[in-house]
């Protein structure tokens, strides 16, 4: 019999089971191939009566071969997976019309007559199985309709539990049908599992569109972080919104810079969708309704796992020793020291018993072994490693598995004999949150090459971008190189520079600074008016001016009362703690006398700005 | 566990510290930024430098954990869906279903009625031959220079004290358990229903001889496949296993024959030799039977 010989060569590599089927097997398969269950008494009457030329031995080959998926009190089922073989040779069978065909026909009335009594459902299953061998198939979908029409309309769950096991056993021309696909949806919601059909379409918004009002509501959660949209689970300081019950749940993205996507959410899971910086992005369920994704905060960093060349100059953090760089584009890379770049991906999933092989503590690259004990939920990770490194070293430090980075070790404790157990929190938070913290609350200070003068370069991160202060410009001679270094520091904007008080040593290069046209200088406070000689570009004083609206008051301290608090741009509030007013006007008196340009007060200025 | 604890070492500090002295502090501790903020350029989609598209999916994990969703203030929906409902009812449905009273048609047992309590008789009756010893076949046997053993034995004339079946309980003969309901009522019907007993054999297979304490006269009625099918334990695969078996029974005075769901072509010759067996199936014929305790009696 060459086709069931063309059947056991595709059963060969197919099935599972090394006790490969024999040709008499087989050839009861193919008879019995459109039966959802194949009972004893089914199997024995095919045999004697369609292939009376097989012994009782078929009946247990095949009950004992690889062909068989379930065996239970009620009889056997066919394997998923070499379904749609025997059902190859069944239709040519069918397609000859000859005594293979005429067989086949024999079977399917026995099939038929003893399936009479089941379910409607297994009787639906098996006809369109038959009605699928044949050449000329009847509309599948349409005697499908009825079937989701009674889940969806009158909620029948045994409808649902028949579709997800019938359907990925159906045949493919069956399963591509749009009903079908839609039934697998609507059931695998309600079973709570996917229903996987090998020949059925993507999961599709717009299958289910038709009957998605129809559906119950469940919730799923929302979350931006930056350029990127999370779906599914719940997420710390997310959304919810109800969406058709479905699996996976479906919806499409849209925005006006981008085309409609649809984005399938299997159930238990998070879904990641890039959808870019721009705002106008929103969530459409199957039913038409639309939500407004929020938009993205400002420093909601991105962390995945494509790797971009780290470059100097891209924002960057450092924890530890690992230098952290998110590049514009949302990359990141992880640096375990200032000079040398080590490429450390983003693990996607870490579960117990994955080997680690890298951590990268303080005092360098740490040979180690470990083992992640437990992935207690998407952001953090148990894990116990062995590391020549000291235990305080290890906090801070990434942690690699697989050469991809896993997380930060936030807490490390001896475990006797050189093992440490650790805590490692996922890169994809804790950065995000360290980068929020750090740009939203932190502020650095540069003190630039003045010589013998003085030239401080404050700078601290607000939601809204980055924000700079100079303080002093240094003397004349050093003039080119401050402004060259404020100028690459501050990306060219300043939002205040403060000249102390006329000295060159301490404002010798204002001009250089004022004149740059790689600067912008928002705002200048200069604390010597009206001397001779300097450019008063713009004047903000903190106090109201004692001469009238048009004189610029000086910035001074009174000697009682609370010190002058001023707020700067991006948050940070700058309080004077000198220098007090009889300092500043014995300055300047002494500069009119002496008509010295820069000549230093006798009672030099102490102001200091506070940062908070 | 949140990022506090993770910057606990510099918050620390920098609570004791003059501000003056954070960078400095900071920066003992590793803690640095430095570089430019995000620009215009950061709202271009990824695909210049990182080949992702908006609106492609780039990870989908399973996850077992999550802020309950209940718990999670809800984004407002800015359409109803009540119109669409009611355009989406309608249609035709499937009969509700209803209880069936029909039970499903028995199987055709592999011994079909009447011819197959006629083969289990004829099991039965032939090892009847299983009496004294035949001393006029033993000097037959003798003078025609035949091995004495095994010792000839005349025919019983009545039945055996005892019938044992013993039913192979192995997973490869489930394609046969509903054949041994027809199968009993056979045996039942040809001897004494109280004379038989039932035993299975389980992955021990010898442990039947100790089990309903086999003797002298016993008929074991082995319904087994013998280890033939590919996927039989290696305990039942063996040969060996049936022989001892056999020659366990023997030594008993028992008379064991198997009765086996496959054709003598797949019987593995050395039980053949050392014990009778029978094809359980419709092939199956009275006159064969008989042969095959012939040569059980001429061994």
């Amino acid at each position: 019999m060459s086709d069931v010989t063309t059947g056991d060569a595709a059963l060969a590599s197919g099935a599972p089971n090394p006790a490969l089927p024999n040709p008499a097997a087989l050839e009861l398969a193919v008879l019995l191939c459109h039966a959802s269950r194949i009972e004893r008494a089914l199997l024995r009457e095919v045999r004697l009566g369609v292939a009376p030329h097989l012994g009782a031995d078929a009946e247990g080959d095949l009950w004992n071969s690889g062909l068989a998926e379930t065996r239970g009190l009620d009889g056997l089922t066919l394997r998923s997976s070499v379904l749609e073989s025997l059902r190859a040779t069944a239709a040519r069978w069918i397609v000859e019309g000859g005594r293979d065909a005429g067989r086949l026909a024999q079977a399917r009335t026995i099939v038929a007559r003893r399936h009479a009594a089941s379910p409607d459902l297994v009787q639906l299953e098996e006809l369109l199985t038959w009605e699928a061998l044949q050449p000329a198939a009847p509309d599948a979908d349409q005697r499908l309709r009825p079937v989701l029409s009674s889940l969806t309309q009158q909620h029948r769950v045994g409808i649902a539990r028949w579709a997800a096991r019938a359907l990925p056993r159906l045949p493919r021309s069956v399963q591509a049908t749009s009903t079908a696909t839609t039934l697998a949806q609507v059931a695998g919601g309600l079973v709570g599992r996917p229903v996987v059909m090998a020949g059925g379409a993507t999961p599709s918004i717009g299958a289910l569109a038709p009957v998605a009002a129809l559906l119950e509501a469940v919730l799923l959660g929302v979350r931006r972080v930056g350029d990127l949209l999370e779906l599914g689970l719940g997420a710390r300081d997310g959304w919810a919104i109800e969406v058709p019950l479905s699996e996976p749940r479906l919806l499409e993205v849209v925005g006006s810079a981008m085309e409609p996507s649809t984005v399938a959410v299997p159930a238990q899971s998070l879904v990641t969708v890039v959808i870019g910086w721009a705002p106008g992005v929103a969530i459409r369920d199957a039913t038409g309704t639309t939500w407004a994704v929020p938009e993205p905060g400002p420093f909601a960093s991105v962390l995945r796992g494509a790797m971009a060349p780290f470059e100097p100059g891209v924002p960057a953090i450092t924890v530890g020793d690992g230098l952290v760089a998110i590049a514009t584009d949302g990359t990141v890379q992880v640096v375990p020291s200032r000079t040398e770049a080590v490429p450390i991906g983003l693990a996607t999933s870490v579960g117990p018993g994955q080997l680690i092989d890298g951590i990268t503590s303080r005092s360098g690259s740490a040979g180690v072994t470990g083992v992640v004990e437990a992935s207690v939920d998407d952001l953090t990770v148990s894990a116990r490693v062995r590391s020549p490194a000291v235990t305080s070293d290890l906090v801070g430090a990434p942690m690699a598995i697989d050469g991809l980075l896993v997380g930060l070790i936030i807490a490390a404790q001896d475990a006797g004999d050189g093992w440490r157990n650790v805590r490692v929190r996922s890169p994809r938070v804790a950065l995000t949150e360290a980068i929020e913290r750090r740009r939203s609350s932190t502020a650095s200070v540069r003190l630039l090459p003045a010589g013998h003068g003085t030239a401080v370069l404050v700078s601290w991160g607000s939601p809204d971008g980055d924000h700079h202060l100079l303080f002093d410009t240094g003397p004349r001679t050093r003039a080119r190189a401050i402004a060259d270094l404020v100028a690459e520091y501050t990306s060219g904007r300043l939002d205040l520079m403060i000249a102390s008080h006329q000295d060159d040593q301490a404002t010798g290069g204002v001009d250089r600074i004022l004149n740059d046209r790689r600067i912008d200088v928002a705002q200048t406070w200069i604390n010597n008016v009206g001397a001779a000689g300097w450019p008063v570009t713009s004047s903000s004083p903190v106090e109201a001016p004692s001469g009238g609206a048009d004189e610029p008051a000086p910035l001074v301290v009174d000697d009682d009362g609370p010190l002058p608090r001023h707020e700067l741009p991006g948050g940070a509030v700058l309080t004077l703690l000198g220098p007090t007013r009889r300092a500043f006007e014995r300055a300047v008196s002494a500069n009119v006398r002496s008509d010295r340009p820069n000549a230093a007060p006798t009672d030099g200025p102490d102001g200091l700005e506070e940062m908070s | 566990m949140s990022a506090a604890v993770w910057y606990g070492d510099a918050l620390r500090v920098m609570s004791h510290l003059p501000r003056q002295q954070w960078p400095e502090a900071l920066a003992v501790l590793g803690y640095t930024l430095t570089g430019p903020s995000p620009t215009a350029a950061d709202a271009e989609p990824r695909g210049a430098s990182g080949g992702v598209r908006r609106g492609q999916t780039l990870a989908t994990r399973r996850t077992e954990s999550s802020t309950p969703l209940a718990e999670l203030p809800l984004l407002a929906r800015a359409s109803s869906t009540a119109a669409v409902a009611a355009a989406a009812s309608g249609g035709t449905f499937l009969p509700p279903e209803e209880p069936s009273a029909r039970q499903p048609a028995p199987i055709l047992a592999l011994y079909d009625e009447p011819a197959g309590r006629g083969l289990v008789a004829a099991i039965l009756r032939a090892l009847h031959s299983s009496g004294s010893p035949d001393v006029a076949a033993l000097v037959r046997r003798v003078a025609r220079g035949v091995p004495a053993a095994p010792l000839p034995r005349r025919a019983r004339l009545r039945l055996p004290a005892r019938i044992v079946v013993a039913v192979d309980t192995a997973d490869t003969m489930r394609a046969y358990d509903d054949d041994l309901r027809a199968l009993f009522e056979a045996i039942e019907l040809t001897v004494d229903a109280e004379s038989v007993v039932r035993v299975a054999i389980t992955d021990a297979v010898a442990d039947i001889v100790e089990a309903v304490e086999i003797g002298l006269g016993d008929v074991v009625l082995l319904v087994t496949d013998l280890g033939i099918p590919r996927s039989a334990s290696p305990e039942r695969a063996s040969i060996r296993t049936w022989i001892t078996l056999a020659e366990a029974l023997i030594d008993r005075g028992a008379q064991p024959i198997a009765l086996v769901p496959y054709p003598p072509l797949r019987w593995p010759q050395p039980v053949v030799d050392v014990m009778p067996v029978a094809q359980w199936d419709r092939t199956a014929d009275v006159a064969t039977i008989r042969r095959t305790h012939e040569r059980g009696r001429g061994r």
